[in-house]
């Protein structure tokens, strides 16, 4: 193919890209370095204290810190919960097999708002799982599973498990089963053979799964505000309540800005890591 | 162990899938060092039994006996069978070096003596500077070389070889047969090797044992099996044959007289079983029907006045449709250094009796092919 064929092809999405996220995110830019006086308005000072106050300010340090930590965690949690439901769906050759794999997806053909007051249901004071554990015994009072880390945790880890499973799925069938095979026949046992040849060759799909999961939940709104509450903030519910709460336009664009940044940093790096696991395969 | 010991021994295997019967009460023996083919077209179940020696397909009913020890339930990793696959199966996230070496690590043998044996099993595949190479950078002439080293490094009991030819081209899958024979030759393995293609098995094997549908067809020497095919499948598959039914008028010690159903009578040489009135089915290569021009016969007992229909040049052989006084056609290759005759030529077909191969025939009246 001409490479000119091979650029017209990419145009259309190109050009979404640059109208629909370069050009909006370059508007950020100057709009982040203004001061905002509360009943003023936008003034035209510059400043760059609200990126400042991001990596000193213990306040906004601590909603920074525990964004990143609960997507690490969360991306963690749909890997180690997923990459068995995903082997077993890739390797199966079940008449189900169909089924089971739209069971996987089902979760998302239900709106996200029902599904995150369905946790809040589950997850309250007096939600079924408290009342469970006090029932059998496990716990003397309830636990609280809301409007903290552990709530933003189950949910999210719920809401993005597909993607990762979906993921999984892919890069794991990508494996010809030979070469398990090959590996076994060598000498290797089941669980030796995984590791030195299954887990390697599927670790392409495990990094992009993990970027999937961890860009969605670090940008994730709706879940984190139901299950986080006012008080509990993330990067997301903040700059949400900057642009629309508090009409602080410089201060939500300077932590968009931030953010997008961070996921921009650690997609490249993740790439980097991911040519040099799944590079030779 | 015993030296008398089969190096390889399959007894009554059977494995179905379903409702499919793959292999039906294969029974079989290799000597060691022997080079065994097992030939069929695809889906006759060839490959099923090989994986059923490797341990990736549990049989049925039946047993898998390695130089004498029933491994029939052993876990896939602790048989010591080597195994070729028809797509190499190299590890792609490893280099060449590591690929033979897998093998080693898994048994637990120490570095110091571990490289030593990779580097000389890569001298021998002729892959000895590409140990630093990952598989993706190879010729798939090169990949098949890792994986024999990969498989033969442990130096396994028994070598299957699934296929391992059938992904290079032509020039290099000759080069590979020759390679492949002289490396057997060279380690006395024992190598099982599964092939849909005759002359790979003719050439490489020192006996055949051809499948069809899940059973054992005929074993023997790949002479046995080309000169003297048990069933009309053998001879089908091995080699190109014309067929003809017909009934046995005369039969004694110096040969026997065929009646064929079209009306004409050949003679074929001493055949068992073969009583007068008793329907056969005869076949005749070929490479074994003599073509001549007309009034030229070399007085064979079997010469009969034709036309020729067809003719077409195929570079080793002309290739001659021709056809006989009652109307029956036969297909005959002969050397392309003869003369060619032109189509509509009168002309002579002749064959010596004991190119014929007398195989049970069908009732009369049953179909033909």
């Amino acid at each position: 193919m001409r490479s000119g064929r091979g650029w017209s092809l990419l145009m259309p999405a190109v050009l979404l890209l640059v109208i629909g996220f370069v050009v909006p995110v370059g508007m950020l830019v100057p709009s982040s370095v203004h001061r905002y006086v509360p009943l003023v308005g936008i003034t035209s000072e510059f400043t760059l204290a609200y990126y400042v106050r991001l990596v000193t300010d213990s306040y906004y340090l601590e909603i920074v810190g525990r964004t990143l930590a609960l997507g690490a965690v969360v991306t963690l949690a749909t890997l180690v919960i997923g990459y068995p439901v995903a082997f077993f769906l890739a390797r199966t050759r079940s008449r189900w097999r169909n089924w089971l794999t739209i069971l996987v997806v089902f979760p998302l053909l239900l709106n996200l708002v029902v599904r995150t007051f369905g946790w809040i249901a589950l997850l309250a004071q007096n939600g079924l799982v408290n009342q469970a554990l006090q029932a059998l015994g496990l716990v003397e009072s309830p636990l609280r599973l809301l409007f903290n880390f552990a709530g933003l945790l189950i949910g999210l880890t719920h809401i993005f498990l597909p993607f990762m499973v979906l993921v999984l799925i892919g890069a794991i069938q990508n494996i010809p089963r030979e070469v398990e095979d090959a590996a076994r026949v060598l000498g290797a046992s089941w669980g030796s053979a995984f590791v030195r040849v299954t887990l390697p060759l599927s670790a392409p799909g495990i990094v992009s799964g993990s970027i999937l999961v961890f860009v969605l939940t670090i940008s994730a709104l709706v879940t984190p505000r139901l299950l986080g509450g006012p008080t509990y903030q993330v990067m997301s519910t903040l700059i949400y309540d900057e642009f629309l709460a508090r009409l602080n336009w410089p201060a939500g664009s300077a932590e968009a800005l931030s953010l997008t940044v961070m996921v921009l940093a650690l997609v490249f790096v993740s790439g980097l890591l991911g040519r040099r696991a799944g590079g030779r395969a | 162990m015993t030296s008398a010991a089969p190096a390889l021994s399959l007894r009554r295997l059977r494995k179905t899938f379903g409702p499919v019967v793959a292999v039906d009460e294969v029974s079989l023996d290799a000597a060691p060092g022997e080079f065994l083919s097992l030939l069929g077209p695809s889906g006759c179940g060839k490959s099923t039994v090989l994986r059923m020696v490797a341990g990736l397909v549990e049989p049925d009913s039946g047993q898998v006996l390695l130089a004498g020890d029933d491994i029939t339930r052993t876990a896939v990793h602790r048989r010591n069978v080597g195994l070729v696959f028809q797509s190499y199966a190299l590890f792609p996230h490893m280099s060449v070096f590591d690929n033979v070496a897998f093998g080693l690590r898994r048994r637990s043998v120490a570095d110091r003596e571990a490289r030593p044996r990779v580097e000389r099993m890569l001298e021998l595949v002729r892959m000895g500077p590409l140990g630093a190479r990952y598989p993706r950078e190879l010729s798939g002439g090169q990949q098949q070389r890792v994986a024999l080293a990969r498989a033969l490094v442990t130096e396994p009991r028994v070598l299957l070889l699934d296929e391992p030819l059938s992904n290079l081209d032509a020039l290099l899958r000759d080069e590979m047969r020759v390679e492949l024979k002289r490396l057997q030759e060279r380690l006395g393995t024992t190598m099982i090797f599964v092939t849909h293609d005759q002359a790979e098995a003719l050439i490489l094997s020192d006996r055949v044992v051809v499948m069809e549908a899940g059973r054992v067809e005929q074993v023997g020497l790949p002479e046995d099996v080309y000169r003297r095919p048990a069933t009309a499948f053998v001879a089908r598959f091995l080699g190109r044959a014309n067929f003809l039914d017909g009934v046995v008028t005369a039969s004694d010690a110096g040969g026997i007289v065929v009646a064929l159903r079209e009306g004409l009578s050949l003679v074929a040489g001493p055949a068992r079983r073969a009583a007068p009135g008793q329907p056969v089915r005869v076949a005749i290569r070929q490479e074994n029907v003599q073509l001549r021009p007309e009034g030229q016969s070399s007085g064979l007992a079997n010469s009969f006045p034709a036309t020729v229909v067809f003719h077409a040049f195929a570079g080793q052989a002309h290739h001659y449709v021709i056809q006989l006084a009652d109307g029956c056609e036969l297909q005959v290759a002969s050397s392309a250094s003869t003369p060619p005759l032109a189509r509509g030529a009168r002309a002579l077909v002749e064959w010596r009796p004991d190119d014929v191969i007398i195989l049970p025939g069908e009732p009369p009246g049953g179909g033909a092919s």
